[in-house]
C-alpha cells in the first residue's frame, strides 16, 4: 500500500475548523452523509454509497459439508477486498492491515453477534448445509469504510434469498428460482457499525477520508488526542461491538455520548434498510426489472449522489461566515457573491455544481462577456 | 450492399454511460450495454516498484474483479485481452518508468461482458486524460445453429450459440486490434461476423462522441 | 564486451555505460549494412543474440533486417522453423510427446484417472489441460505459483482443444453419473523461444492421438471397478487441430506478418507471445485469437487464415 500524505496546511486547517464548530463539507458534528442503496438484478447484490464512499456487496450460497463441531449449523463467510479501484494507494491482491482490520470488525459484528439464524441453513444434519458467502468490494474510499461496508453486508444479507430445497430419501433437490420461490434469510436482529472520529473532546460522526486521516495522525505529533471509535449496535439499542483505535481516552463521557448518538442513528439506518428492501421486493413482485444500470444517471454529470453537496453548502449563511476570527475568511466576506460558495468545497467536484444547474452555464457566461 | 444499408441493419444494445463516477480515481466510467454493466477505474501514471519499471514505456496493469468468489484462470485471460488492447492504444512511451492501473469491476453479466468491459475501459481512459493513439470499440457477435450471424447476442442466444466472437477495432482505419473466438465455425461465417462488427463499431464510436461532447460542455 | 551483454542486462547497460557505447551504437546505426554483413558471416546465428548492435538498439537492428525482407535468423517472412516430434518420450506417463519448433521445446504427458462425473453433466468425462512455464525455459519466469502469462497460455490451449471438439467428452464416460475418465494433460515448456501455443497444441494432439484407454468393467450392485490394462481401446479423435501463430510487426506502410515467431520477434512486435493464432480442424476454424501488436487490415487477415489453412493440408 502506498502512503497517503496530508499537508500541514490541510491538517491545521481541518483541526481549526473542527474546533471552531464546523466541518469541511458543511455538516454538523452529528450529521451523516447521505446514504443511498441500490440493488442489482440478483438477490443479495447491492451497492451502498455513503456520500462518496461506495461498497459493492454480493451474497452467494452453495451446499457444503458442515463443520464437525457444529453439525447442524450453516456457515457464514464474510470477505472484504480493497482493489486499486478504491483509490490509487491500494495494490491488487494484497492483504493490508486495513482489510484485516475491517474483516475482523465485520466478523465480530455479524458472525459473533449471532444475528443470522445459522440453524435454518441446515439441510441434512452432518451432511449438507448452506454456506453463505458475502463478498464486499470497496469501489471508492472516501472515509468511513466500516459503516458503509456494514450497511452493505446487512442489506445484502437481508435482501438475499436462497433457492428452495426438497428432500426425497437420500437425494436433495435444489430448485431453480423459476421452479419454486426462494427463501429469505432469517435475521434475529440488525446490527450496524458506526464510526466516530475523536478530536480531543469532540466527537464527529461519519468522518470522511480527510477527517479520519487527520484525527489518526494527530496522535503522532502529541498535544492533540485523536482516535476512531467504532460502535456496532442493533435496532434494539443493544451493543454488539466497540472498537477504539488511536489514543486512549481519559474521559468515559465520550463513549457515552457516542452510544447515545449511535442508538438513534442505528434505529434510523435499520428502518431505512428494511424499508428499501420492502420497496424492492414489491417492485420485483410486479416484475419490474432491477439492474445496476439504473444507477447510471444522465441528469447530473459527475457522480452518483453528489447532489447533497449544494444543499450542505446552503447551511452557511452570511452571518455564519462573518463570525470566524480568521482573517482569510473575512477577506472573502467583503464580497459575498453567491457564486463564491462553489469554490468553498475546494474538492475536484467543483464543476459538479455548475453541471447540475444546466450544462451550458459556461457558454452563457462567455457569450455575455462578448456582448459587453 | 452499401454501407448505409449495413448500418441500418445492425442495432446494438442500449448503451448508458456515466464518467467520473469515483472521486478517488484519476478516471472512471460505468457503462451498461443492455443488462450487462461494468465499472472501471483508471489510475496513473503512478510510482511503481523498480522491478516493474521500464525505461521505454509505462507498465500497464489490468485487474479484473468478479462480483463474488475467487479469481480464476479465465479472469487472467480477460485481463490479458484487455491489457493487450489498452497497451496498443495508450501512448506508453510518454510515461516512462511509471505504471498505469486499470481496474475492472463486473456489476452485472448478461452476455457480452468482455466487450462491455473493453468499451468501458476506453471511456475510462478518455476520462483519465491519458494520451492515446486512437480510441477502440468492441463488438460481440454469435453464430447460431443455422449459421446466422447475430450481432450483440442476448444471454439466451449466447448460451445456444455455436460460436461466439469478440472484436475490437480502432477508430482510425477500423483495423482489428483484438479479436477472439469461441466454438467452431466456417471461414465464411467468420468473415461475415467480422464485417458486420466492423460496421457496427461505428455506432459505438458515435456513442463515444456523444458522451465526450456532453461532458466537454461541463469541464 | 559482447559476452557481458544479454537482453536483461540491456537496461542497466544502457544507463550505466555511457559515452563509449553510445559512440559505438552511432557507428552501427550509420552503417547498418556493415552490421548485417557482420552477423551473416557468423556460422551459428544464435551468436547474434549478443551482437552489440542488437543489444543496444534492438528495434533498429530488427528493422534493418525487415527492410531487407529477411528475418534476423535468416528465415523468410512466411517460413516456419523445423519441427521435430518425438512420441512416448516419458515412459512413466500414459502417453507423451516432445515437440521442438526450432529452439522452442515443449513436452506433454497424459495421465488417466477415474472419477465420478459432474451432477450437471452426467454423461461427460473430463479433459484437464495445464501449461507450465518453468523458470528453466526462460530467464523471464520465476519459481512460484503460475505467472499470469502461463495462465493465459494455459487458457488459450484448453480453449482451442475444447472448441475444436478434438475429443468428444462423452467418449470418456464409462457409466453415466457414476464413472468417467479424467484425462490430465500436463504440458511443460523446457525451452521458450517463442510460439509456445503452437508447440503446445502439437504436443497435446500427438499425445492424445496415441492414447488408448484401458477397458473398465463396473458392477452397479457391488460398485466394484475392474480395470483391465492389457485390453486397451484407442481413444477416438476428431480431425487434427493445428494452430499457426504469427507476429505482426507494425511497419510504417503496412504491417508485416511473421510466421512462427521466436522470442525476439515476439518482443519486437510488442506482444506477450504471438499476436495472432489461427487454428483449423477438419476444414473448420476453431479459434482465431488476435491480441496486441500492430493492427491488421482485412487482406492481411485473410492471408493469415489462408496460410494457416494451407499448413493443415
Amino acid at each position: 500500500m502506498r502512503d497517503v500524505y496530508i499537508s500541514h496546511c490541510e491538517k491545521d486547517f481541518l483541526q481549526k475548523i473542527v474546533t471552531g464548530g464546523r466541518r469541511l463539507d458543511g455538516r454538523n458534528y452529528n450529521e451523516s452523509r447521505k446514504l443511498n442503496i441500490s440493488f442489482g438484478s440478483e438477490y443479495g447484490s447491492c451497492i451502498v454509497s455513503l456520500g462518496e464512499t461506495k461498497v459493492l456487496s454480493q451474497v452467494s450460497c452453495e451446499v457444503v459439508q458442515p463443520k464437525q463441531i457444529r453439525p447442524n449449523e450453516g456457515i457464514l463467510f464474510i470477505n472484504l477486498e480493497i482493489t486499486p479501484i478504491a483509490g490509487q494507494q491500494f495494490e491488487a491482491n494484497r492483504q493490508t492491515d486495513l482489510t484485516v482490520y475491517l474483516n475482523r470488525l465485520l466478523e465480530k459484528c455479524y458472525k459473533d453477534s449471532k444475528c443470522i439464524d445459522l440453524e435454518s441453513l441446515c439441510i441434512v444434519v452432518e451432511e449438507k448445509v448452506w454456506s453463505l458467502r458475502v463478498d464486499l468490494k470497496v469501489l471508492n474510499h472516501e472515509g468511513n469504510l466500516i459503516e458503509c461496508a456494514s450497511i452493505a453486508t446487512l442489506t445484502s444479507l437481508a435482501h438475499f434469498k436462497r433457492p428452495d430445497v426438497t428432500r426425497s430419501g437420500d437425494k436433495v433437490i435444489i430448485h431453480t428460482l423459476a421452479e419454486k420461490d426462494p427463501i429469505p434469510t432469517v435475521l434475529y436482529h440488525y446490527p450496524v457499525c458506526l464510526t466516530f472520529a475523536i478530536f480531543n473532546d469532540l466527537l464527529i460522526s461519519d468522518p470522511n477520508f480527510l477527517e479520519e486521516s487527520v484525527c489518526m495522525s494527530n496522535m503522532d505529533e502529541g498535544g492533540n488526542r485523536g482516535g476512531i471509535l467504532v460502535v456496532g449496535m442493533n435496532q434494539y439499542k443493544e451493543l454488539c461491538l466497540l472498537d477504539l483505535t488511536g489514543a486512549a481516552i481519559d474521559n468515559s463521557n465520550i463513549v457515552h455520548r457516542a452510544l447515545l448518538v449511535a442508538a438513534d442513528r442505528c434505529k434510523e439506518l435499520v428502518d431505512l434498510v428494511k424499508s428499501t428492501i420492502v420497496d424492492d421486493d414489491t417492485a420485483r413482485q410486479k416484475r419490474v426489472k432491477k439492474n445496476f444500470s439504473d444507477i447510471i444517471t444522465t441528469e447530473h454529470m459527475l457522480s452518483l449522489n453528489k447532489k447533497d453537496l449544494s444543499i450542505c453548502l446552503k447551511n452557511y449563511n452570511v452571518e455564519d461566515i462573518q463570525s470566524p476570527q480568521d482573517e482569510e475568511m473575512e477577506d472573502e466576506d467583503v464580497k459575498p457573491e453567491p457564486s463564491k460558495y462553489d469554490v468553498v468545497p475546494s474538492l475536484p467536484q467543483t464543476a459538479e455544481i455548475v453541471a447540475q444547474k444546466g450544462a451550458s452555464t459556461w457558454i452563457e457566461i462567455s457569450s455575455g462577456s462578448e456582448e459587453d | 450492399m452499401t454501407e448505409a444499408a449495413d448500418l441500418k441493419e445492425c442495432k446494438l444494445k442500449h448503451m448508458k454511460c456515466e464518467l467520473n463516477v469515483l472521486s478517488k480515481s484519476d478516471g472512471s466510467a460505468i457503462l451498461s450495454q443492455g443488462e450487462t454493466v461494468t465499472l472501471i477505474s483508471v489510475n496513473g501514471p503512478l510510482d511503481i516498484k523498480v522491478q516493474n519499471q521500464s525505461i521505454e514505456k509505462c507498465y500497464l496493469e489490468v485487474l479484473f474483479c468478479t462480483k463474488g468468489g475467487r479469481p480464476s484462470v479465465p479472469d487472467r485471460y480477460k485481463e490479458h485481452i484487455i491489457r493487450q488492447t489498452c497497451e496498443s492504444a495508450i501512448m506508453g512511451s510518454l510515461y516512462p518508468r511509471t505504471g498505469i492501473t486499470v481496474t475492472i469491476q463486473e456489476l452485472e453479466d448478461y452476455g457480452g461482458l468482455l466487450s462491455c468491459a473493453v468499451n468501458c475501459a476506453c471511456l475510462a481512459l478518455l476520462n483519465s486524460g491519458l494520451a492515446m493513439r486512437y480510441v477502440f470499440a468492441a463488438v460481440s457477435c454469435a453464430v447460431d445453429e443455422t449459421g446466422n450471424v447475430i450481432l450483440e447476442p442476448t444471454y439466451q442466444e449466447v448460451m445456444n450459440a455455436k460460436a461466439r466472437f469478440n472484436f475490437v477495432f480502432d477508430s482510425r482505419n477500423k483495423n482489428l486490434i483484438t479479436g477472439f473466438s469461441e466454438g467452431i465455425f466456417s471461414e465464411a461465417a467468420y468473415e461475415e461476423a467480422l464485417e458486420m462488427s466492423r460496421a457496427a463499431s461505428d455506432l459505438v464510436f458515435t456513442f463515444y462522441r456523444d458522451i465526450v461532447t456532453k461532458y466537454s460542455n461541463v469541464i | 564486451m559482447t559476452h557481458a551483454c544479454n537482453l536483461e542486462g540491456r537496461q542497466r547497460l544502457q544507463t550505466s555505460i555511457g559515452a563509449v557505447l553510445i559512440q559505438l551504437s552511432r557507428f552501427y546505426i550509420h552503417t547498418p549494412r556493415h552490421a548485417l554483413h557482420y552477423t551473416h558471416t557468423h556460422v551459428d546465428f544464435r551468436c547474434s543474440k549478443y551482437h552489440p548492435f542488437r543489444v543496444i538498439h534492438p528495434v533498429r537492428y530488427f528493422t534493418s533486417y525487415i527492410e531487407r525482407n529477411v528475418r534476423p535468423d535468416g528465415r523468410k517472412f512466411d517460413e516456419h522453423r523445423n519441427i521435430k516430434l518425438n512420441i512416448n518420450t516419458i515412459k512413466s506417463a500414459e502417453t507423451s510427446a516432445l515437440v521442438k519448433y526450432g529452439n522452442t521445446t515443449v513436452i506433454c504427458g497424459t495421465k488417466l484417472e477415474l472419477a465420478a462425473p459432474k451432477a450437471e453433466d452426467p454423461d461427460s468425462g473430463f479433459l484437464v489441460t495445464n501449461v507450465e512455464l518453468v523458470p528453466l525455459c526462460s530467464p523471464k519466469f520465476r519459481p512460484g505459483p503460475p505467472s499470469d502469462h502461463a495462465q493465459v497460455i494455459s487458457n488459450v490451449v484448453s480453449e482451442i482443444i475444447n472448441n475444436s471438439k478434438f475429443i468428444n467428452l462423452k467418449d470418456l464416460c464409462i457409466v453415466s453419473d457414476k464413472l468417467a475418465w479424467v484425462l490430465y494433460c500436463d504440458i511443460v515448456c523446457l525451452d521458450n523461444d517463442g510460439n509456445v501455443v503452437d508447440a503446445c497444441i502439437t504436443a497435446l494432439t500427438a499425445s492424445l492421438k496415441t492414447l488408448s484407454l484401458p477397458t473398465v468393467t463396473y458392477d452397479p450392485e457391488t460398485e466394484e471397478i475392474k480395470v483391465d490394462t492389457n485390453n486397451r481401446i484407442s481413444l477416438k479423435v476428431n480431425g487434427l487441430p493445428v494452430a499457426t501463430s504469427f507476429a505482426i510487426f507494425p511497419n510504417c506502410e503496412r504491417s508485416i506478418l511473421l510466421t512462427d515467431p521466436n522470442t525476439f520477434e515476439e518482443e519486437m512486435c510488442g506482444g506477450n507471445g504471438a499476436n495472432i493464432t489461427v487454428s483449423w480442424n477438419n476444414g473448420f476454424l476453431c479459434g482465431i485469437l488476435k491480441s496486441g501488436g500492430g493492427t491488421l487490415s482485412i487482406e492481411q487477415e485473410k492471408e493469415a487464415i489462408k496460410m494457416a489453412k494451407e499448413r493443415t493440408l
